[in-house]
Order: structure tokens, then sequence, then C-alpha cells
């Protein structure tokens, strides 16, 4: 069995999902071992308490820093892996994000511009399927129109709106992987709000909904006639590579009894996200590559970064009807991107996601807004936020730092693996940023009409960096394609490979960075799979 | 109307359960049944269990009755991994029954310093008074995980019990609009 593998890759999230599909439809065969527990769409259900149970419930990973990564809320494991329960807010980097380092001086440039990405962006929204308004959204960089119409303004986007009309502020439908009408066989969202526990109707294009199924379906001419399988409950302790140390040869993985098997691959693909692809690379250290694999200039784990988010909360006059909508938002203002040298000493861009449809409990449901509300205030409070809560979330740039990294604990895990332990600060001007940002969410919500206006604490949003692409070994982990520089036939993938964070949510991109990484290589096979 | 009394009703009439103990064999209840019938806690003892309830009851009304102590009990008793407290991704290592332990024996112990009486029997201005104190960290014997954590992590518990579920969504006038309704309130 093993030598029949061609592809094997870590993970079956976001990133893998995407190359699992399209090598396996290109007759691979592809094996993708994952963490977590299998799982279909109608394991969804919707209660967010037992939408916990999509969350990361693997090794658990010390952090350190005035700003940590959340990795236990940022993170989820078992089939689609975080992908499952993410809300589907895709916007498209900007040209700016990819030149940061040339243009301000701070952080790193990417080895491609927008310009690069662009095609597989068109591809992945054709594919998984797009709403939005491409006119209104006016600080949307070049490409094509989205395939189908955004979704609706309810009452919370009306009203939160209001506010930035007065300060001249633009807001647009938000671009959600979200069906708004029936497309290739996948229904179209309800607005139930029920995105965070993971959405079972396959409205919102998660790993399952779309690329999964068509890399588990795809049989072409493998011996057993599937292309693709996933096996669950493979935690993949190291990546193993010849003697030499030039090529890997497959990998160890534990089965949930503590069982380690080996795994023998022509390309092995990391994808289990930021922190974990790290701490595997560094945890595979072996006579040929004393500090872990791809790490020969020491930058395995560094440039974590996360970003640094802000929820503005308030009670509005007006009816908000609070629970309908996806839980992304109804709108988006990118009106604080580009200029990315603000007043006072603030760097980064930011953008708003305005109007997110949320539930009475967890961490960001109605009554945790308030965590001083108690005893017999509550209900009221309760029952008036049903009616008339309203929120937006300020999602900032972070500044790429070498400091900020991923490193090994001494703590170890239960097959005796080090532990991953990670530092994440921000620095003053993007502290500053996220300030100015508040300051102007609260106005905006005054302006709108709330009765009250109040922010909620200071969190860190998505998890990026660590195994940062480049063109030069000496300041990159991979190249432009995900290819490790040491090892040709190790690849990473998701958005840990992404030297800055931009200022929008990542997935949109990490779809579009995987199908670059897989045609790559389908195109180049016999030379990096020799 | 009165609450106690819907939710009671509502969860018996709904069907909604889970797994607990009773006289030596795992049963399924109701929450409320389960506090009624006091299905045995397995993890907390009886102090802690006492401390949990009141104090939750007092940060959130209805939830001793809707099965805090249960819920708890129930996650900690169970597999890591399939643990449903909002606690796994706050960034507190598993496994937590340490954690809940910890809070509630430093909960009680506080009240024993401060009012040399148990946590059953403050007053409503008494229990005010000991919130103020733990949401500023201001306890001064207080041990274990800071005081304003240990709120906010019960507080969110209670919230769960009484709000994350249907009766609380329609004791709020929130639909719940459920794709996939959970067979078991957790
Ligand atoms: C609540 C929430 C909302 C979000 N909303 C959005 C949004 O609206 N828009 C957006 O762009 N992004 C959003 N995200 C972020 C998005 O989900 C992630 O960026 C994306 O899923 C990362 O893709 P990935 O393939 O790198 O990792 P994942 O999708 O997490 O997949 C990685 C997989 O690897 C597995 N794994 C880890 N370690 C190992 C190992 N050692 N062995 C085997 N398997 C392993 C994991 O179990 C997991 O299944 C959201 C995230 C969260 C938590
Ligand atoms: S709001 Fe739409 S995308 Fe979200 S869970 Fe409901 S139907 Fe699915």
């Amino acid at each position: 069995m093993n030598k029949d593998i061609d592809i094997l890759i870590v993970g079956s999230g976001a990133a893998a999902s995407v190359i699992a599909a399209k090598a396996a439809l290109d007759g691979k065969n592809v094996v993708m071992l994952e963490a977590g527990p299998e799982r279909s769409l109608n394991d969804l259900v919707s209660s967010q308490i037992w939408a916990r149970k999509l969350k990361w419930s693997g090794a658990h990973v010390e952090e350190e820093g005035n700003l940590k990564i959340g990795n236990n809320f940022n993170a989820g494991s078992g089939t689609g892996g975080t992908s499952m329960h993410h809300y589907g807010v895709w916007p498209r980097l900007h040209d700016v994000d990819f030149t940061m380092k040339t243009d301000h001086r701070r952080g790193l440039d990417w080895p491609i511009n927008y310009a690069d990405l662009a095609p597989f962006y068109d591809l992945i929204q054709d594919e998984i399927g797009l709403s939005g308004d491409h006119v209104l959204e006016k600080w949307r960089p070049k490409g094509k129109d989205y395939p189908m119409p955004p979704v609706p303004t309810f009452a919370q986007g009306k009203v939160i709106s209001k506010g930035f009309d007065k300060f001249g502020l633009d807001t647009a439908p938000i671009p959600l992987a979200i069906n708004t009408r029936p497309r290739k066989n996948r229904r179209a969202c309800i607005y139930d709000g029920w995105c965070d526990a993971g959405c079972p109707i396959g409205a919102l294009g998660n790993a399952l909904a779309y690329y999964l199924p068509r890399a588990l379906n795809a049989s072409t001419h493998s011996d057993n006639g599937i292309n693709a399988r996933i096996i669950h409950n493979a935690t993949v302790g190291r990546v193993l590579t010849n003697k030499k140390g030039d090529k890997a040869t497959g990998v160890d993985y534990f089965d949930q009894s503590g069982n380690k098997t080996t795994l023998t691959a022509k390309i092995v693909v990391l994808a289990a996200f930021a922190v974990q692809n790290p701490r595997i690379l560094l945890n595979s250290a072996s006579t040929s590559h004393p500090n872990g694999l791809a790490n020969g200039s020491d930058l395995v784990g560094r440039y974590l970064m996360t970003h640094p988010s802000n929820t503005i909360n308030g009670i509005f006059k007006d009816p908000t009807t609070p629970h309908l909508g996806a839980t992304g938002g109804q709108l988006i203002c990118q009106d604080g991107y580009d200029k990315k040298s603000k007043s006072d000493g603030a760097f980064g861009s930011y953008q708003w996601l305005i109007a997110n449809a949320v539930k009475p409990n967890d961490l960001l449901g109605m009554a945790n807004s308030r965590p001083d509300i108690y005893g017999e205030k509550l209900k009221p409070f309760m029952q008036t936020a049903a009616k008339h809560y309203g929120t937006m979330v300020c999602v900032g740039e972070d500044i790429p730092k070498a400091e900020n990294r991923v490193m090994l604990s001494q703590a170890k895990d239960q097959y005796g693996l080090p532990l991953a332990k990670t530092i994440h600060n921000v620095s003053v001007e993007t502290d500053r940023l996220i300030n100015q940002a508040v300051q102007q969410g609260l106005d905006i919500f005054k302006a709108a009409g709330a009765t009250d206006a109040w922010a909620g604490p200071r969190f860190g949003m998505h998890i990026l960096g660590g195994t940062v692409m480049g063109d030069k070994p000496e300041t990159s982990v991979t190249n432009q394609y995900g290819q490790t520089h040491e090892i040709e036939n190790l690849l990473i993938a998701g958005p840990g490979l992404f030297p800055s964070s931009g200022a929008v949510n990542p997935t949109f991109t990490i779809h579009a960075l995987a199908l670059k990484s897989v045609e790559y290589l389908l195109s180049h096979w016999n030379s990096i799979a020799k | 109307m009165n609450n106690t009394i819907s939710r009671r009703h509502f969860l018996k009439a709904s069907g909604i359960t889970i797994s607990v103990i009773v006289a030596n064999q795992i049963v399924q209840l109701s929450p409320s049944q389960a506090y009624a019938k006091e299905a045995i806690i397995r993890v907390l003892s009886e102090a802690q269990t006492t401390t949990l309830e009141v104090f939750a009851e007092a940060l959130v009304p209805g939830s001793r009755v809707a099965g805090i102590s249960h819920f708890i009990d129930s996650q900690l008793a169970g597999p890591n991994e399939d643990s449903l407290l909002m606690l796994k991704y706050l960034g507190v290592p598993q496994p937590h029954a340490g954690f809940y332990q910890a809070i509630l024996d430093a909960l009680a112990a506080s009240v024993k310093t401060y009012f040399d009486k148990p946590i059953s029997e403050l007053n409503s201005k008494q229990m005010e008074v000991l919130i103020g104190l733990i949401n500023q960290d201001a306890l001064e014997d207080w041990a274990g995980p800071s005081a304003s954590f240990a709120y906010f992590v019960l507080r969110s518990d209670a919230v769960d019990v009484v709000y994350g579920v249907d009766q609380g969504f329609a004791d709020i006038g929130v639909p719940p609009m459920h794709h996939i309704k959970p067979k078991q309130v957790w």
C-alpha cells in the first residue's frame, strides 16, 4: 500500500482539500492524514455548545505575548479542519499587501504580486462560488465579477451602515463564500446565522462542501478505483527523509492508541495549519537536519502573525434582528485599507466586518459582550439585546516580525513529542492602529443611533506565517509554490506561507495559493516526484 | 409565568436529555430531572458542587435548575477531546477538572475569610460585594487561576445552560432556527 502513495497530505482542511482534489482528479493517489475525527456535514449540529466539538483538540499549544494567537479558538480539527466552522468571509488581498517591505521598510515582501495570484482567485471563485457586489466593493482589486449576487442586508446592517454614511465612509455587501442561490448542487443560504457551528446544508464553501468530496470521489486509474482517502485520528509527528536529507520519503503518524505507523510517499505536503506545520518540521530534526527540516536559515516558526481585532458592540433604538444573516457579517468597509501609514504613529491597514449574526451564548455571543452584567439585570439585557443589539469587528494588519514565532516547548504530548510554544507581541504602531479603529467604531455606532456602545477586548483573529515563502533560502522557508528550499518534494500549504498578513481574512488566499502550488506540482511532476 | 416551572416543563416535554448516573446506572435525563433526582456528580465534590450552584445562580438566575453542575461535571468526567466547555478555547490546558476544583475551592475559602459563613448563606448584598471583589481581582487570599477569569468562565458556563438551549432562546425571543437540532442539550 505504501509504495503507491503519490501525495501524502498532512491535514484535511482548507489548503489540503484543494491540493487533494486537483491531484486526485489528475489521477494521483492521495492520502490525507487527519489528526481529528471523521465528520460529515450531517454532524454539524446547530448549537453554540456543540460547535465546540469542531475546535482544536490536539496537543496543547503554549502561548505567550501581548497578543496571544488564541490557537484553540482559531484552529479546528477533524475532517475539513478549521474550514468547517469558518465564516466564509472571503475578501482578496490588495496589491499593496505584497510589497510591505519595499514600500514601508517593515516586515517582508511576497515573492509574487497580486497579478500573479489574481487568476487563481478567479478560478477558485468560479468553482466554490462567491457572493458579493464588485461595483460597490470599490476597494476590491481587479478580478472577475462575483458569480452570485450579494447577501441581503438585514435590519442590523441597515442600522449600522447609517453611522458609516454619517462619516462619509462607504460600505458594501460583504464578499462571502456562501451561496445566495442554489449552485453546483449546493443549496442557498437561509441566513439563520449558524455558520460558527458549521453549515450542514452546504451553502458555505467549507472543505466538505466542495473540494473534499471532489477529492474523495475522484476515480480515474489508480488500482483500487479511488484516488484519495483520509485516514482519521492520525497525528503526524515527523516527516522522514533519505539519509542525505535532500528528499522527503514519508511521515510517521500515531493512531488514537498511540501506535506509530510509517507511510512513504513521493511527495509530502504539510497542510496542518500555521502552528502545527512548523512544529512538525522542528520535530523532524535528524542528523542531516539537526535544527529541523527546512530550517537551515533558522526561519521555521518565525514571522508568526495574527490579525489584531476588536469587536464594537451596541444597543440601538431601532430593531436590529441580530440573529439574522451570516455569522461573518452583512457589510464590509475597507476605507481604512491601503494607506498603511496613519496619524499618531499608527501603522497598517484595517477593515470592518459589519453586522455579524449573533447567538445568545458563547465567546462572541450577546451575553459575553457584556460580561459585567449578572444576576437579575442579565435577562432584561438579553431580552433587549435579542432585538436591538448590533456588532461589528475590525480586522487589523499585523507587522511580520522574526521574533514572533513557533518554537518547541520542553513539555511533550502523549506521543512524547515536544509541544508547540508560541510567542506573539504586537508593536506599538499596531496597537495604535487598533486603538484608532476602535474609537472610529464607537463613533460610528453612536452616529448610527446606538444608545449604548462599547468595545470588546482585543483578540487575535486567524493565524498566519511561521513558514513564510520568499525568493531566497536565506530569507524564507519555501519558494512561491510552497516547496521548501531545502527539500524539493516537501511542500507547505496554508496561511503559514504568508510573508505578511494584510488585513483581510485569509482563506480565499489560502485556496488560491494551494491551487497555484498544486498546478505547479502536477505540471512538474516528473522532476519533483522523481 | 414562572420561568423555573416553564423551563422544567419545556425540558421534560422536549425530550432533550443528558447522560447521568442515577442508582449506579447511566440514564438519559433532562438536565432539570438530573438536578431534581440528584444524579451523581462524578468529579466535583459535594462542597464544590454547592459553591458552583450558588455562585452560578447568582450570576445567571436559572442556571442551577438548568443543570449547571451536571453540565460541568459531565464534561469533566468525559474524554478531553469530547469536552463542550468553552474553557477548551480559552488557553487552559486539559484536563480541566483541576481548574474547576481550584477556582471553586478558592471561592469557598474566600467566602469563609471575608464573610465567615458558607456561600449558600450569603445574602444578596454580600453576594454583590463578593462578585465585585472577584471582578477586580481584589480578594487578598485568592489562590488559583485569576478570580476575574474564574468569574468569566463560570458566568459563560451558566449562560450556556440557560441561554444556549432552546428554552433560553425562547425566553428572550430569539428563534433557534436549527438546521440540525441537538439530540442532547450537551
Ligand atoms: C471561528 C472561525 C471563523 C473563521 N472565519 C473565517 C472567515 O470568515 N474567512 C476566512 O478567510 N478565514 C476564516 N477563518 C480562518 C480559516 O478557518 C483558516 O485560516 C483556514 O481554515 C486554515 O486553513 P488550513 O488548511 O491551513 O488549516 P485547517 O483548515 O485548520 O486544516 C488543518 C488540518 O490539519 C490537521 N492537523 C493539524 N496537525 C496535524 C497533525 N500533526 N497530523 C495530522 N493532521 C493535523 C488539523 O486537525 C486540521 O484538520 C476562521 C477561523 C475560525 C476559527
Ligand atoms: S447562515 Fe447560511 S451559510 Fe451560515 S449556517 Fe446558515 S445557511 Fe449556512
